[in-house]
């Protein structure tokens, strides 16, 4: 019997972050999906509390490792999001962004950053490395180092997408670490098959 | 006909010789494929990154295909530039890879290469910050005419993809 939809179940939390140059961050969230997604039940977009590092621990990285043992600004901020959906295409991606407060008392952007969310079930453990744009020219660069207003992109969700990224330098600073534990249903009653190894029906 | 999705990012590169990078990607398969949504080209940003061992792109690629042949498997091709200060784009690598035919998900590290020329080409491209570039760039992935070639090695690209098959299974086919 096939199904006529598959859901996906999203439970984690943003556990924490690290910026080598940057302290007292928070954190805004928000999901981006295809057309054929609907969010079931959950929060689509949030926000963190502000978070001062202050006790080292382990915060490892993979392969961009930044320092194993560092002071990461710890949210511990929950997330719990149910999609469902008739195509695998536009399968979620979770935009962070990440802000924190300059020497005058202003939010001032950390980083932006995108991850796509695991196409398997099961739990995982997703580093994502963070980035701001840089100025276009040298003298907007000199103008926002005078003026403290660092540039931004005007829409988070730009950092999801395939499109107008090619005119855009940035500096990648910091990583944000994220719990997911994936649940799918009916996966493999529509048609498809996500993860290893094939089972043979 | 059966489907095949193409879902993941292109994480960034490790390795080269200078870190402030972007890369040209493209996914190429055989005649028998045909691209239901997604775009299978694009360009990253450039990134100047704070940890010089690192440059990350962070890129999504979502492709949905359908196939009638499991001939002619997608491949991913990428071409790294620098940037450099002035902005002008020079040629750090080509590479390939064969998109993964087991679903789950994959992490995949693309090794990279240029071609290389005379001793007098490669002070002046030092100099110039310019570098030799190949004419047709779907040599990359294609096996004729390469014995001609010399090149040099280059850095690593990550790439982390998660593959979704639909409807394999009721042709026969296992992956």
């Amino acid at each position: 019997m096939a199904a006529s939809f598959f859901s996906v179940i999203v439970n984690g939390q943003i556990e924490s972050a690290y910026f080598p140059s940057y302290d007292n961050l928070y954190c805004k969230f928000s999901f981006v999906q295809g057309p054929d997604w609907v969010v079931v039940s959950g929060l689509e977009e949030g926000i963190t509390q502000m978070a001062l590092a202050s006790s080292p621990s382990a915060f490892s990285t993979s392969s961009y490792s930044t320092g194993m043992l560092a002071q990461p600004c710890v949210w511990n901020f929950p997330i719990d999001i149910a999609f469902k959906s008739t195509n695998a295409f536009g399968w979620p991606q979770m935009i962070l962004s990440v802000y924190g407060m300059d020497g005058l008392g202003r939010d001032v952007v950390r980083g932006y950053g995108s991850i796509r969310l695991p196409r398997t079930p099961g739990m995982h453990t997703l580093y994502v490395p963070m980035f701001v744009p840089l100025a276009s020219t040298p003298f907007n660069g000199f103008l926002s180092w005078i003026t403290g207003r660092l540039p931004e992109f005007l829409d988070s969700r730009f950092v999801s997408r395939n499109e107008g990224r090619e005119v855009t330098r940035v500096r990648s600073q910091g990583t944000v670490k994220v719990q997911i534990n994936m649940g799918t249903k009916d996966m493999e009653r529509f048609g498809y098959v996500a993860n290893r190894p094939v089972k043979s029906v | 006909m059966a489907e095949l999705h193409i879902i993941g990012s292109l994480v960034g590169a490790s390795n080269f010789p200078r870190p402030e990078l972007c890369c040209k990607w493209r996914v190429i398969a055989g005649d028998g494929w045909k691209i239901l949504e997604g775009a299978t080209e694009g360009l990253t940003q450039v990134d100047v990154p704070e940890d010089d061992r690192f440059t990350v792109w962070s890129h999504p690629i979502d492709i949905h295909y359908a196939t009638k042949s499991v001939t002619g498997w997608p491949k991913l091709q990428v071409q790294v530039f620098r940037r450099d200060s002035f902005g002008r784009n020079e040629l750090y690598g080509y590479g390939f890879v064969h998109i993964p035919t087991t679903p789950g998900e994959h992490a995949l590290d693309i090794v990279t290469w240029r071609p290389v020329t005379s001793f007098w080409d490669e002070v002046w491209s030092y100099f110039l910050n310019s570098s030799p570039a190949l004419k047709n760039p779907d040599m990359v992935h294609t096996p004729s005419d390469r014995f001609r070639l010399t090149t040099c090695s280059m850095g690593k690209v990550h790439v982390e993809v998660g593959i979704i098959l639909r409807n394999f299974e009721g042709y026969g086919v296992a992956m």
